[in-house]
């Protein structure tokens, strides 16, 4: 049979150039892999020290850290990803229902009230973290839900509103804790310098997997969710069985990521949009395409924050929306132009 | 006579307010082309809406195949069952068309299924019908409000429902695409489909439709065939003075407006 144009791969119309993910999944692994190895040459000289420090500096901090940064990407993008889909909104971001604002005050909390035992040989904070944000996600779909639905323009401005309430605890919090500023403020700029990678990846990796796996699960119907949710409804999508498996899995990918790195911006609203740029919209590629662009750029500023200027390390936040937000100018204007 | 496909029990939907449909009853069997007029306002849309599992009515039943559709019929099934065409889709993201109407074929696919080559057969062959397919590798974003409406309507096609509902087919296309579109409904129609149309048009509506159902205010106050229904003193008091009709050179009826 003539297939003109099938499949889509070869698709190369003049309005559209898309490349296979494959090929982009496979060049972002190596890209990944160089990163991480310089990620753990650079540093500190490590010649004149003994052996066993040099094995700790290599192997408990350096090592871990860039794992965590791959995983903190690959989180927030794909966090980004299935939101951005959900809410037919390529400004969407991981922290639009929530889970953000719910993760800083609890963060914040632990800190104020010096919590120190670790849960599960997690950073108190992390901990807090965690379940602060998914707290959060879910009183957002609870507000939302009416009478056994949940509109989506509903559940955003809930998340809004939430995320408001949050940061305004999260304020009179600050005023009441000025002896904690300092820690406070490192936290919620974002930052990977953890002593205890090693365990932060144990509890966040399975987490952060497996909200992956359900969005990828759920992929088709995110696809179907672009053309309106009475669209997907008509196609034989269960609507409100799907948009309740993708909002878990955005949120505990969210909350999983904020947990261990603090708030890390831009990254979840950009990388979506670069790989659907590159591999069209198709939720099936834009989800691993997503998550691959994300570990490397994430791995990227990480080592960025760590070198730029040493010995100080400057919040990786800052380096993702310096690096982030004129990259995201500039494909806006390129799609205007076009 | 055959088994009613779809079948509304004295349906009434509401939005959060006033009932927009009031007790409406209404059987669509195989080989049956129904129009649904009526003036703006008059529920049509909702109607429609409650046909085809988007909207639970409020009292009253939707069956299909004579199962509740609410109740004992899951998304999938119907969607296999029943093909909606909406009166338009804002798509936000970059799909090309026949990515769009390949979607039609999630019904048909298991959650971990990709598209097979009888898939791919069943959107070309809907895109074919519908005079898509040179537009198969356009993005769906830069597409023409009447060239999305034929998209559109190839993904219910390639959905391979007996049934089709649509809202204003017509709207957004010029006359030729009208014509073309009503056409292929009156083919799916003959083959043994059937069809439920919201139609702004009436004389499109008597050209093709086997039933006419007139609502006003939500609720149904003729139904019949064209010739019966389209008649001056039945249209006046549901659409008001500013119409007429004379015989159509062909016999059926021609709704004209009336300029005071």
């Amino acid at each position: 049979m003539d297939w003109n144009g099938w499949p889509k791969r070869f698709i190369r119309n003049a309005s559209m150039r898309r490349l296979g993910s494959g090929r982009v999944l496979a060049a972002a692994a190596g890209i990944w892999a160089a990163v991480a190895v310089v990620s753990v040459m650079a540093g500190a000289d490590l010649s004149g020290v003994s052996p066993e420090i040099r094995k700790e500096v290599l192997w408990n901090l350096r090592l871990p850290r860039v794992l965590l940064a791959a995983l903190v990407g690959a989180a927030l993008s794909t966090a980004g990803a299935v939101f951005q889909g959900l809410f037919r909104n390529p400004l969407a971001d991981p922290f639009v229902i929530g889970v953000s604002g719910g993760a800083a005050l609890a963060a914040v909390l632990s800190i104020v009230l010096g919590a120190s035992a670790t849960v599960l040989g997690l950073a108190p904070v992390a901990a807090a973290a965690f379940v602060g944000g998914l707290l959060a996600a879910g009183v957002v779909y609870r507000l939302a839900r009416v009478r056994g639905r949940v509109p989506l323009p509903t559940l955003l401005l809930a998340g809004f509103a939430v995320g408001a309430l949050a940061s305004a605890f999260l304020s009179v919090l600050l005023v009441a804790a000025s002896r904690s500023w300092s820690e406070i403020v490192l936290w919620l700029m974002g930052s990977l310098a953890h002593t205890d990678a090693w365990s932060r990846l144990r509890i966040m990796g399975p987490a952060v997997v497996l909200a992956m796996g359900l969005a990828a699960i759920y992929a088709r119907d995110l696809n179907m969710f672009l053309l309106g949710e009475e669209s997907a409804r008509h196609l034989g999508v269960e609507v409100e069985r799907a948009k309740r498996m993708l909002l878990v899995a955005g949120a505990v990918a969210t909350a999983a990521a904020v947990a261990v790195g603090g708030i890390i911006g831009f990254v979840g609203l950009v990388v979506p949009n670069l790989a659907r740029a590159l591999v069209g919209p198709d939720h099936r590629d834009v989800l691993p395409v997503s998550a691959a662009a994300g570990a490397v750029l994430v791995s990227l500023a990480d080592l960025g924050a760590r070198c730029a200027a040493p010995p100080l390390e400057l919040p990786i936040g800052a380096i993702t929306a310096l690096a982030g937000a004129p990259f995201f100018l500039w494909v806006l204007r390129r799609k205007a132009r076009s | 006579m055959k088994d009613a496909l779809l079948k509304l029990e004295s349906v009434s939907c509401a939005y959060d307010g006033p009932t927009v449909v009031e007790g409406v009853s209404l059987e669509v069997r195989a080989g049956e082309f129904v129009a649904i007029a009526g003036p703006n306002g008059s529920g049509k849309t909702t109607l429609l809406r409650a046909a085809s599992r988007a909207m639970a009515p409020r009292s009253g039943r939707v069956l299909l195949d004579g199962r509740d559709l609410y109740e004992e019929t899951d998304a999938k099934s119907a969607a296999r069952r029943l093909a909606v065409v909406p009166q338009d889709a804002v798509v936000e993201f970059d799909f090309l068309a026949l990515e769009i109407v390949l979607m039609g074929r999630y019904p048909h696919l298991g959650r971990f299924d990709a598209e097979t080559e009888r898939d791919r057969e069943a959107a070309r062959q809907a895109m074919e019908r519908t005079d898509t397919w040179e537009l198969r590798d356009r993005p769906i974003t830069e597409l023409s409000g009447g060239e999305r409406r034929r998209v559109l309507m190839a993904r219910a096609l390639a959905q391979e429902a007996q049934i089709l509902l649509l809202d204003e087919p017509t709207s957004h296309l010029d006359i030729h695409f009208q014509v073309e579109i009503l056409r292929l409904l009156k083919n799916h129609v003959d083959a043994g489909g059937a069809s439920v149309a919201v139609m702004h048009d009436l004389n499109l509506a008597a050209a093709f439709a086997s039933r006419v159902v007139l609502l006003q205010e939500g609720r149904v106050t003729g139904e019949g065939p064209p010739r019966e229904m389209l008649v001056e003193e039945k249209l006046k008091s549901v659409f008001g003075p500013h119409l007429e009709v004379r015989a159509h050179p062909d016999g059926g009826p021609l709704v004209l407006p009336r300029i005071p």
